[in-house]
């Protein structure tokens, strides 16, 4: 909602097993930015905005 | 058969008192629905029931294929929660458990048509200028 260029998908993992192996997924939270770039457990909102900004730079 | 629990229900419709603008509920399912599909949907109905502000469409993934691919879902159930426009919030699976709250609150952030982010957080998404796709990855409970 913040960015019109932001879309973000909760997941069930349970039920979509297929991404929890494809992204390798061993602990939950576990988020996946542009496919490329994961961020394992809570995070603070401002660490998330970071971790986004980085994800595109890189 | 229910799911929401009479106490549970109370609670929420009494959070959703404070829904400010319509709420849309887009869910995809399936004619033969898988047994989460038809949790999914009857769990939705029964959100949806609890306050005037909310309504709820549901679609066929397999005969809307077109629809379900404007809104991006690839696979059900889904549930998209859409305000005036498109905010590109979507569940993947029975939101329940925890997700289930997370749910609620995205419905009053969008009935609000602002997230609840602090200026400073709002300030670094400001910068973000081509397209992210968050996938958060969750487990029941």
């Amino acid at each position: 909602m913040a960015s019109d260029h932001i879309s973000s998908d909760m997941i069930e993992s349970s039920e979509f097993s297929f991404l929890a192996v494809k992204y390798n997924v061993h602990g939950v939270p576990h988020t996946v930015i542009n496919e490329e770039h994961s961020i394992v457990g809570a995070q603070s909102e401002m660490e998330f905005a970071k971790a986004i900004l980085k994800a595109i730079k890189a | 058969m229910g799911i929401l629990k009479e106490k549970d229900k109370e609670k929420v419709a009494n959070i959703f008192k404070g829904i400010e603008k319509d709420v849309t509920i887009v869910m995809f399912t399936q004619e033969m629905e898988c047994t989460h599909c038809e949790m999914t949907r009857t769990m939705l109905e029964e959100v949806s029931g609890l306050s005037g502000k909310l309504s709820l469409e549901v679609h066929d993934f397999v005969a809307e294929a077109d629809l379900a691919k404007k809104y991006g879902v690839d696979k059900i159930p889904a549930t998209v929660l859409f305000g005036d426009r498109d905010y590109g919030i979507r569940f993947y699976g029975v939101p329940a458990g925890y997700e289930f709250n997370v749910m609620i609150e995205d419905i009053m952030d969008v009935g609000k048509r602002q997230p609840g982010l602090s200026k400073e957080v709002m300030t670094e998404l400001s910068k973000v200028d081509r397209p992210v796709h968050m996938q958060v990855l969750i487990s029941p409970t």
